[in-house]
């Protein structure tokens, strides 16, 4: 239901239908109440056409000058003229009406609008005869104009608008469900894959179309499942033969080789690890209670990846991280995001030098600094892309790991950033929002 | 130091009894939980390196049971499942550590060895780094032999690096187990004492290294030469 395509709209298709609909309903109505008003004028000029010819007696006067007059309103709805009693006409309108029989003192001639009534009598201007007339065409549309303007159109626009206003509102609350449920299906995600769109409150109409849908929301959820649990139980068969892979290279009587397959090891073990946590990830719903330290996670991050770090001549340390920094998070996700950025720290820090972890309250945050050569401006925004390799990081790792920080702070409504660590090399801080 | 090993796969078993024993561990495998109960029952053993899943149960409900049944031994459980929910529920059946597959055999080693360096643990008694050793029976230490005189906050803070020698101590509880031995427990006073005891340390050639972990804790390790 795209506002810029209203043509596209359901609401407005119904909407406009109905308008037409409700439209040709009192155009018809207004026709037939005209219509009838039309045959009822054939019945009404006798008592017009008396009451016009008292309009012309009372008009008829002597002048000043002793010549008959006649003073009527302007644009009389009636035809007229007047005789005396020998014939002559006195006063006539354009289109006067036709001839009386002699002899009659008074009378009509004539049907419905063809109707005239003429009278003969005393005047003031002496005895004269009055005939009167309605075949005045222009008189009676400007009759029922009258009528429309005056008597139709006060009852008719109201409810006519209102027959719109009334249909339009009914429409947008009938079509209320689809935007709920717009609503809801838009909240499902590989995370939330079992969310289900609601079947209750439901016009019966949508419901077998809600009910298709969250039946094909089942069947993809579940093939997302298997795909998920296969990543998961392929990376768990992988474990045991690398187990063994790696222990019988300790049992290898050349140490070189032996060093150098220990590595090949490490890497596959690592990316099995990836995978893993990626499986893991794909179903990651954050809880509303669930809280995390974040300086408890920098000390034991620092604590499980220091033996490591020192052996590789390399030290960590944890600033910032005396007093509790607490967000809404789930503790073994961030655990991971964080023991990626410093195992990425510790392998690009040269040396001899510190990979910083450094808490701050105000907004919450954690960054991990290295001493390494730092990362171009250029590469930062491929960098949380699966599978991404720079150059500086050819020979390990898959490049699962920084799409993995990537995903775990999305999933916790929080931002990743990478700058230059004050003093030289990379800085990745995730920022919690409030 | 006597070690039953409970793991199903068999290759993965002779390679894992080869190692330990390369260091120094006297290893029985079993396959099966029962094996592994028979086996617990007829000897006496130091430790135990358990496998999580097993062709007849679940290794963790099988050792939260003994644990249940009061079964003290130092359980390091061995797993192909290391999702983080996996790990929390691997140590809450009582398991003392926790390693993933694959790992290394020195990591196992180390681990292992950090088991038994617990109080109770049968390398309990004396700790060895270096050419240190550390009688906690008479809380007494010598280098190579010749006796080295510390101070009893210096012993406390030696026993608590040995026994974890290898692994990160939280400045937490280094500072827990100063206290008593001064009278302000400032936020420098451990860092007084560390230095203390480094310096005695070094004068006497233990080839101990104490690293400093900042805003984390310290760590003991064998100096590299």
């Amino acid at each position: 239901m795209s506002p810029s395509q209203p043509f596209r709209s359901l609401q407005f298709r119904l909407a406009w239908r109905l308008a037409l609909v409700v439209s040709a309903v009192v155009l018809a109505t207004s026709f037939a109440i005209l219509l009838h008003r039309r045959s009822g004028m054939t019945d009404i000029p006798r008592e017009e056409l008396i009451e016009a010819i008292d309009q012309v007696t009372a008009g008829l006067s002597l002048g000043s000058d002793g010549k008959p007059q006649l003073s009527l309103p302007a644009n009389p709805e009636y035809n007229y003229a007047v005789a005396t009693a020998d014939g002559k006409s006195l006063f006539a309108s354009a289109r006067p009406p036709g001839q009386a029989p002699p002899g009659w003192s008074a009378g009509f001639l004539g049907e419905g609008s063809q109707a005239v009534a003429f009278r003969r009598l005393d005047t003031a201007i002496g005895r004269v005869e009055i005939r009167v007339g309605v075949e005045n065409r222009q008189g009676w549309a400007a009759v029922l104009s009258r009528e429309l303007d005056e008597e139709l159109l006060p009852v008719l626009l109201p409810t006519l608008l209102a027959a719109l206003i009334i249909g339009a509102l009914t429409l947008r609350d009938g079509l209320r469900p689809l935007q709920r449920l717009a609503s809801v299906a838009a909240g499902i995600t590989p995370a939330g894959s079992e969310r289900r769109l609601p079947l209750d409150d439901l016009p019966r109409e949508l419901a077998p179309l809600v009910h298709a849908i969250n039946a094909a929301l089942d069947r993809l959820d579940e093939g997302f499942r298997a795909q998920r649990d296969f990543t998961a139980d392929a990376a768990h068969q992988l474990r045991t033969p690398l187990a063994i892979l790696s222990a019988h290279l300790d049992t290898l009587d050349d140490r070189t080789v032996a060093a150098s397959l220990r590595e090949d090891v490490a890497r596959m073990s690592r990316l099995v690890e990836q995978l893993l946590q990626v499986a893991e990830l794909e179903a990651l719903t954050l809880k509303p209670q669930e809280r995390t330290d974040l300086s408890a996670l920098a000390r034991e991050v620092a604590e499980a990846l220091a033996p490591m770090a020192l052996t590789r001549r390399r030290d960590i340390a944890v600033t910032g991280a005396e007093a509790p920094v607490t967000v809404h998070g789930n503790h073994d996700s961030l655990h991971q995001a964080l023991r990626n950025l410093v195992e990425n720290a510790l392998h690009h820090t040269s040396e001899g030098t510190t990979v910083d972890i450094a808490v701050q309250s105000e907004p919450p945050s954690i960054s991990v600094s290295d001493r390494g050569p730092g990362i171009p401006a250029a590469d930062r925004k491929n960098l949380f892309q699966r599978f991404w390799r720079t150059e500086r990081s050819s020979g390990r790792g898959a490049g699962l790991g920084l799409a993995i920080v990537q995903r775990i702070a999305t999933a916790h409504a929080a931002r990743i950033d990478v700058d230059d660590a004050p003093g030289g090399g990379a800085r990745f801080t995730i920022r919690f929002a409030g | 130091m006597r070690l039953l090993l409970v793991e199903d796969n068999d290759r993965l078993a002779q390679l894992v009894v080869k190692g330990l024993s390369e260091a120094g561990f006297t290893v029985d495998r079993v396959a099966r939980l029962d094996e592994a109960a028979a086996a617990l029952a007829a000897g006496k053993f130091d430790t135990v390196v358990l496998d999580l899943s097993l062709p007849d149960g679940d290794g963790g409900e099988w050792l939260r049971k003994r644990r249940a049944a009061g079964d003290k031994l130092p359980f390091l459980m061995l797993t192909a499942r290391a999702s983080t929910g996996d790990k929390v529920k691997g140590l809450n059946s009582g398991a003392d550590d926790y390693l993933a597959k694959p790992f290394e055999m020195e990591e196992l080693v180390a681990r292992l060895k950090a088991l038994l360096r617990r109080p109770g643990g049968v390398l309990g008694l004396t700790l060895e780094l270096g050419r240190l050793s550390f009688d906690t029976v008479h809380r007494e230490t010598a280098v190579a032999g010749r006796r080295l005189s510390l101070s009893a906050s210096e012993l406390t803070l030696l026993e608590l690096l040995l026994r974890r020698a290898g692994r990160v101590v939280p400045r937490r509880l280094l500072e827990e187990g100063l206290y008593g031995f001064d009278d302000d427990v400032g936020p420098n006073s451990l860092e007084a004492h560390v230095s203390r005891l480094r310096k005695k340390l070094e004068a006497a050639e233990a080839g101990v290294e104490i690293h400093t972990l900042r805003g984390v804790g310290y760590l003991a390790a064998e100096r590299s030469e």
